[in-house]
């Protein structure tokens, strides 16, 4: 039974490392050209962001947080109302995108499970020595 | 190099209104008492937020204040010194998320070098397991924090908690699923059949 588990979330815990680097972040970079071309034009301007802010996330890699904020405000729209005052997308309208940032946010969540596991089977290989 | 990064990136939000309100105030739409007690709270907080570490790598013995002084009547541009301060600050963050990629780099380079510089198929196997999980683990956990972080300016000290947190959940995860590969897993050749090692020769 413990190898089972042990073999499983050494499977799981290789196939989430191998996908943070060769999956997410080349799914970042993707919604990073998608959200140039629909979302930046209406919100990457001074009525949402500094002056600052749009120099600091215009380049590589800090853009990569401004990706993250708009993943944030289309799937959990409620958590970014504060900045944006409104939903910044549709999933109706453009369902690719939602889609696109649905995944992120999915592979997050498991990616989140798998490190909680981790942690569970260091805890387990402890106390079974 | 996180806590750096996500400090002041988080905290640009609070800095955003300063040169704003000045050309307010000096459009006569609101007073000098309102707009200095606007630059005085938004100045306050985010002194708070960046905490006495980062406050003194960014400004030494310096006083906040003093970096984002505006110079009324000496120069057309009043605000020129705060937005060259600001422009510091980009620089800063910059080279700070540039370092921790750069470092990220290092580690991945470092190990290639020692799975080379290795004979035994099995310690090769290993390094590269625990170089795998380390990194995955740390682009998965740094992607999750940004994600909680972002949108909210957050104090220096939950950040370093959070940088902290993830380094050492990293580095945990790459010990634990390496352990693994060792009792359960040796068996598996993943330098070879992932191509790690031609990569790395």
């Amino acid at each position: 039974m413990l190898d089972t588990y042990l073999r499983i979330s050494f499977i799981l815990s290789m196939a989430m490392a191998i996908n943070g680097i060769v999956g997410l972040i080349p799914l970042l970079l993707l919604q990073h050209f998608i959200f140039k071309k629909t979302l930046d034009p209406t919100y990457f301007n001074n009525k949402y962001y500094s002056n600052y802010e749009i120099s600091i996330f215009d380049s590589f890699p800090l853009f990569l947080i401004k990706t993250i904020g708009y993943i944030k405000a289309i799937v959990f729209p409620g958590t970014m109302r504060r900045k944006f005052k409104e939903n910044i997308l549709n999933p109706k309208e453009r369902p690719v995108i939602y889609l696109l940032a649905l995944l992120t946010i999915i592979i997050l969540f498991i990616s989140g499970l798998i490190i909680i596991n981790i942690g569970v089977m260091s805890a387990v290989l402890y106390f079974t020595g | 190099m996180f806590t750096l990064e996500k400090t002041l990136a988080s905290n640009m939000s609070l800095l955003n209104g300063i040169p704003d309100s000045y050309h307010t105030y000096k459009q006569g739409n609101i007073s000098k008492y309102q707009f200095d007690k606007i630059r005085k709270m938004k100045l306050n907080q985010y002194s708070g937020n960046i905490g006495p570490a980062i406050k003194k790598i960014v400004y030494g013995e310096e006083m906040i204040k003093n970096s984002f002084k505006l110079k009324p009547g000496r120069s057309l541009n009043a605000t020129k010194s705060l937005v060259q301060h600001m422009g510091k600050l980009k620089s800063i963050s910059k080279a700070a998320s540039n370092g921790g990629i750069v470092l990220a780099g290092v580690g991945l380079a470092a190990s290639c070098y020692q799975i080379s510089q290795t004979e035994a198929l099995t310690e090769k196997n290993e390094i590269a397991v625990k170089a795998i999980m380390s990194t995955g683990t740390g682009a998965a956990l740094g992607t999750i924090a940004t994600i909680l972080l972002v949108g909210t300016p957050v104090g220096w000290g939950i950040i370093l908690s959070v940088g902290v947190g993830s380094a050492i959940t990293s580095y945990a995860a790459g010990e634990a699923v390496s352990y693994v590969y060792k009792s359960k897993f040796s068996n598996v050749d993943i330098v070879n059949s992932l191509g790690i090692n031609k990569f790395c020769n």
